[in-house]
């Protein structure tokens, strides 16, 4: 091997060692791990205002009063969500929870109303992406109420506004 | 630790109810006349005493609407006397109708009158002592 050979090999081989040096450091790597438990939950929005009897007359049917809703806001796909009315004094006042439920009441005037729902079905949700949030399932709460012909009770000649704040409760 | 289990018990409540409230309210007018149910179960009529300026005068309502069947204004029940306008506490389409509309001035004569308008009517009486 006479020099010039000798200096190309060594050319050649430096040339290797050089090119080997980014190889190698392009091939580590690590991994991790992102986790996360999602508890379902729902959310009502704010009524879209009093269940209104308005002046009722005693021995009188008053009409029904216009129907008040809410916004139910739940996790995407979440099933088996129900309705419940409250109970006051210790005595129930309503059926169990249902997407249908019930309840009656007693205004401080002496007058007793019932109550009805409709929870409608959940839906309209949009799927997350990697690059933004989804949204939620919604359903409207619908609430009505009756009032049967009745004396109530009153010592003038007009007693109320009476009110009486009634509390729904959601169970998924 | 005492705060680790109320964080569980939070955790616990959030994942299964929401709440929500509603106000229900009502106005009740008509309550200072009470009634009289009289055999109700047998007619269904209950007899509805009209009120202090009524002087005995009742109306006969259907127990369970309301609607009015019968009006009936008592003789002379006062040792005194005036001139009052009362009006029915009903209209002629069953109706019940405001306040009572009594006393316009005192008189010494013992008359009455019914007047019978288009939607209501009202008692005129003049009571002497």
């Amino acid at each position: 091997m006479n020099l010039n050979k000798r200096l190309l090999v060594s050319l050649i081989s430096v040339a290797s060692l050089i090119g080997m040096v980014p190889n190698a450091s392009a091939v580590g790597s690590a991994t991790f791990n992102v986790t996360a438990t999602l508890t379902s939950a729902c959310t009502m929005g704010a009524f879209s205002g009093p269940l209104a009897f308005g002046t009722v007359t005693a021995f009188v049917a008053p009409a029904n009063p216009t129907a008040v809703t809410s916004t139910i806001s739940c996790t995407r796909t979440l099933a088996g969500v129900t309705a419940v009315f409250d109970t006051v004094g210790g005595s129930t006042f309503g059926s169990a929870a249902s997407t249908t439920p019930t309840g009656s009441g007693l205004l401080s005037n002496g007058l007793e109303y019932t109550i009805s729902a409709t929870l409608g079905a959940l839906s309209g949700g949009t799927a997350a992406t990697p690059i933004a949030i989804g949204t939620a399932d919604t359903a409207t709460f619908t609430v009505n109420g009756a009032m049967a012909a009745q004396a109530g009770t009153c010592a003038g000649a007009s007693c109320g506004p009476a009110t009486q704040t009634r509390t729904v409760t959601l169970n998924f | 630790m005492l705060a680790v289990v109320f964080s569980i018990l939070a955790v616990s409540t959030n994942a299964s109810q929401g709440n929500g409230q509603f106000v229900v309210t009502a106005t009740l007018l008509g309550g200072n006349n009470p009634t009289v149910n009289l055999a109700k179960s047998a007619t269904g009529f209950c007899v509805r005493n009209v009120g202090p300026n009524g002087f005995g005068a009742t109306v006969t309502v259907v127990c369970s609407t309301g609607a009015v069947v019968d009006l009936f204004a008592n003789p002379w029940q006062t040792p005194q006397g005036g001139a009052y306008r009362y009006l029915y506490q009903v209209s002629s389409g069953g109706v019940l109708l405001g306040t009572i509309d009594s006393y316009s001035g005192s008189g010494n004569e013992t008359s009455w009158r019914v007047i019978d308008l288009m939607n209501h009517k009202y008692l005129e009486m003049q009571v002497g002592w």
